[in-house]
């Protein structure tokens, strides 16, 4: 199976009529390399649009992390982003009904 | 959030920013077959015209190094988006196929943004019927920055080894990106080599 195929894009499912957002280019690494795609020399990498980031702590609490709230959570979630998309499901199931949980990946080498 | 972010938690939402849509995009690709001299002169010219030319950051390129029919040669693919009216895309190629011999083949799929990235998808933007499919293989990724090109030499050892430890083994693919010039103190090119089953 040729996996790196040579037009291959993973698709962050936010999309709207009139407004997109930037795409990558490897289906199996969401945001694997920040998100580089076609149009990263017009827009960017695809972790440069993401302003913040809510998420549920190690001890429960709810919070959300971007560049002026909890900055320094936000910086490390933005340079382990591949990691963070891979477990993050209503980024990949943000379609209404039902939100089934991912199956998670095998281990990451 | 796990690896490099250890445990820090669980991310629920992402709000993101958006762009406006282009009125038009194409997703084209190009490919040549050739001797690994030949593909290293068309490595140097990709080089060039990415130094030298003024490219308008509408066009999102990237050079393809695949295993070919012979020992000795390389299947080199030429792919890319171009997210402005197609009937500008000669033109800003036209400096880099001067230098290059007539491809063997070549594609273009003209439409919307929505279309052009549902072909990049592989033909459905849908993942909401089962999770993505997974795969194990080895990939490596270099950068090189532009104030630092690689050397011809650099750029005729990798086609001869593409084109024969390449041919004899698994390694199947080679990426070569567009330098990036976007909020980069020092732009870079990117490549990236992969090994799958």
């Amino acid at each position: 199976m040729e996996r790196v195929r040579m037009l291959e894009l993973e698709v962050m499912q936010v999309l709207f009529s009139l407004v997109i957002l930037r795409f990558g280019t490897e289906p199996l690494t969401a945001l694997g390399y920040g998100g580089y795609g076609f149009t990263s020399r017009l827009w960017g990498l695809t972790l440069d649009v993401i302003e913040s980031i809510e998420l549920v702590l190690a001890n429960g609490t709810i919070t959300t992390a971007s560049k002026e709230l909890n900055s320094d959570l936000f910086w490390v979630l933005c340079t382990s982003i591949s990691f963070l998309v891979r477990y993050s499901t209503p980024l990949c199931r943000p379609c209404e009904g039902q939100l089934a949980p991912l199956e998670l990946p095998p281990r990451l080498p | 959030m796990r690896g490099a972010a250890g445990s820090f938690g669980i991310a629920t939402s992402f709000t993101m920013n958006t762009f406006a849509s282009p009125l038009e995009a194409t997703v084209f690709s190009y490919n040549w077959h050739l001797s690994a001299n030949d593909a290293a002169s068309f490595l140097k010219a990709f080089q060039d015209f990415a130094l030298n030319s003024n490219v308008p950051p509408e066009l999102g390129i990237e050079i393809v190094l695949t295993k070919a029919e012979v020992r000795g040669n390389v299947s080199v693919g030429l792919a890319g988006g171009w997210y402005a009216p197609l009937a500008s895309l000669n033109a800003t190629l036209a400096p880099f196929f001067s230098k290059v011999p007539e491809p063997r083949a070549a594609s273009f799929d003209t439409g919307s943004y929505l279309h052009s990235a549902t072909n990049l998808a592989g033909g459905s933007l849908d993942t909401t019927s089962a999770p993505d499919g997974t795969d194990t293989f080895y990939a490596r990724s270099l950068m090189t920055p532009v104030h630092q090109p690689m050397s011809a030499e650099a750029i005729q050892g990798l086609m001869d080894v593409v084109s024969t430890e390449g041919f004899d083994t698994l390694v199947v693919c080679f990426r070569w990106f567009f330098p990036l010039h976007f909020a980069l103190q020092k732009p870079f090119y990117f490549l990236r080599a992969g090994s799958t089953n």
